[in-house]
């Protein structure tokens, strides 16, 4: 095969795996291209000498959910189409579902369960494949807690009867914090002068209920981090205000946010980088704590760091240690127990779960609710995984391109979506079992 | 699993052990005896939380795990269209992966490379593996 007719099959492979205009995107950079344009590469290259067996390994917990769909269908069509054989690996149930004719399931380097999807989905054996399926939130139950992987091995697999959480505003909630048509705008330098606009956020407004929470949903780029950041100052808001206790804290002076920003606190997504590795944990909980002047010395405030350890369920060793010796749900509840450091009413939790497993994702769900009950916590929770969101929040706000879509309670929106872009999304979540 | 006519199983993986050593004497065992098959024309799905194995029992179908850190229990088999993948040499097993056994990886943006256009880094495969059969009898194309 000369490189002419290798050029020529590159642009049949991509043209295969679903990227538009193949001929001119050969010659792109991967840079120039999307999470799902880029993964539609990996693939085209995988399939290129059309293997018997294509072994994929968690290909779509990158990508948005829309997206992932895309992926799964796609690489469905060429299983079918090239006779191969696929090795799906992933850590999401649900999604197996979707895809798989067998499933085999893992735990501690050994195998737990093996059979057909079917088997697996409807008649679990083993305790541990029923923890996994159950501690997944699901679109039709709320259960008051989550269900723990722990929950079921010590209970042998029996699932204890949960009454079910209400969700959603009355509309005589006590309102802590008001957006109105918050926008933000990037520029890049066009030519000499010129400078083109993008609008990133445009036109957004929302209520938040005090003890309530606000998911908002949407792919990647459409703004729903942005309207954290705004909120958080990080970024400088273009248009719009954001009323905390009547006060407009985009607009105030950094010296008078100062007293504000204590109480409007971010969960990052990636607690990997979030946490400054050279301090210990305990550093890492008193330094907000001084430049707060919360407490009166360091023993007060160790003391203080010791009970939020306790109530976020580390060990108190952990105070001593630095956060790589911990694990991914262990070091997001030290960035948790560091925000409640100063107390905040309005937490920002930007895609604060989407990183971690089932079990750590149901327990870290779990601890969110339960100082919301605690503290009267409001939350503006960031997400891509709409059965989280369904779950943990009262109303929820779908963006697209910059734009709020709709915004309801939680049961309205997911039970009858007023807006095709919503139905599209909601359609596009991994249902489970589809056989 | 087991209603497939075995001899019809496209990969076979029969008392899988992988260890990885952590210093001079001790290793840890990080896949402990699994065993599974792949039938033809079938997706099998692998499900585990982080730390389960599952990732490594892929990259040692692959022949991707680290030499100088892991190691593969003797007694350990996997059989793809009846050869021993683990019987082959290091450069038999580099035709037969990626070319009949390939693999996609998790994060596109760290596995494709930066620098080179994506059609180059296409027909970098097609280079490397098309080269020896440039025409398979019955491909689909």
């Amino acid at each position: 095969m000369d490189a002419k007719q290798a050029r020529k099959r590159a642009i049949e492979l991509l043209e295969e795996v679903g990227i538009p205009d193949p001929k001119n995107k050969i010659d792109a950079y991967p840079s120039q291209m999307s999470g799902g344009q880029q993964q539609r590469v990996m693939i085209a290259m995988a399939i290129a000498c059309e293997p018997k067996l294509l072994i994929a390994d968690e290909p779509t917990t990158a990508l948005d959910v829309t997206i992932q769909k895309q992926i799964i269908d796609l690489i469905d069509a060429l299983r079918i189409k090239h006779k191969m054989s696929v090795l799906f690996i992933t850590h999401d149930l649900a999604l197996v579902g979707e895809i798989a004719d067998h499933v085999i399931v893992m735990r501690n380097g050994e195998i737990r369960e093996a059979g057909t999807v079917e088997q697996i989905f409807e008649s679990p054996k083993d305790t541990y494949t029923q923890a996994l399926l159950h501690c997944r939130p699901t679109l039709d139950t709320r259960p008051w807690r989550l269900p723990v992987i722990a929950d079921f091995m010590n209970n042998n697999g029996a699932l204890v009867d949960q009454k079910q959480r209400p969700r959603g505003l009355k509309g005589d909630e006590e309102i802590v914090l008001e957006v109105k048509d918050l926008g933000k705008s990037f520029y890049s330098r066009e030519g000499f002068f010129g400078k083109k606009e993008f609008k990133a956020v445009e036109g957004v407004s929302f209520k938040l209920a005090r003890g309530k929470t606000l998911g908002v949903v949407g792919e990647s780029g459409s703004g729903k981090t942005t309207v954290g950041l705004t909120l958080m100052r990080l970024h400088q808001a273009t248009t719009g205000q954001a009323l905390f206790e009547g006060k407009d804290i985009l607009s105030m002076s950094n010296k008078e946010f100062h007293h504000y920003k204590r109480r409007i606190q971010i969960i990052f997504q990636n607690p990997y980088a979030s946490l400054n590795p050279r301090f210990t944990v305990g550093q890492i909980l008193m330094e907000p704590m001084y430049i707060h002047n919360i407490g009166a010395n360091d023993s007060e405030r160790s003391a203080m760091a010791y009970q939020l350890l306790e109530k976020v369920g580390l060990p108190t060793i952990a105070f001593h240690r630095y956060p790589h010796e911990f694990s991914g749900g262990q070091r997001q509840r030290i960035a948790i127990a560091r925000c409640l450091t100063m107390k905040p009413e309005v937490l920002v939790c930007d895609e604060s779960v989407s990183a971690l497993d089932v079990s750590v994702q149901a327990q870290v769900l779990n601890l969110l609710q339960d100082l919301q009950e605690e503290f009267g916590l409001s939350y503006i929770f960031i997400s891509h995984d709409l059965a989280v969101v369904k779950y943990i929040a009262d109303q929820v706000m779908v963006m697209n391109k910059g734009k709020v879509v709709e915004l309801a309670n939680s049961d309205d929106l997911y039970l009858n979506p007023t807006q095709a872009y919503t139905k599209t999304l909601l359609n596009a979540i991994p249902k489970g079992l589809q056989h | 699993m087991s209603q497939e006519n075995p001899n019809q199983a496209l990969l076979k993986v029969e008392n899988l052990r992988v260890s990885f050593r952590v210093n001079k004497k001790d290793s840890v065992e990080t896949v402990k005896g699994i065993s599974f098959e792949i039938p033809r024309n079938s997706t099998v799905a692998l499900v585990g939380e982080s730390g389960s194995g599952k990732s490594v029992s892929s990259l040692a179908v692959m022949g991707l795990l680290p030499p100088d850190t892991s190691s593969i229990a003797a007694d350990s088999k996997i059989i793809f269209e009846g050869r021993s993948l683990l019987e082959l040499s290091i450069a038999d097993r580099r035709v037969l992966c990626g070319k009949e056994i390939s693999m996609i990886f998790q994060e596109p943006m760290t596995s494709l490379n930066p620098v080179f256009t994506v059609g180059f880094q296409i027909a970098e495969v097609l280079r490397l593996h098309m080269a020896w059969m440039p025409n398979r009898p019955g491909s689909a194309r």
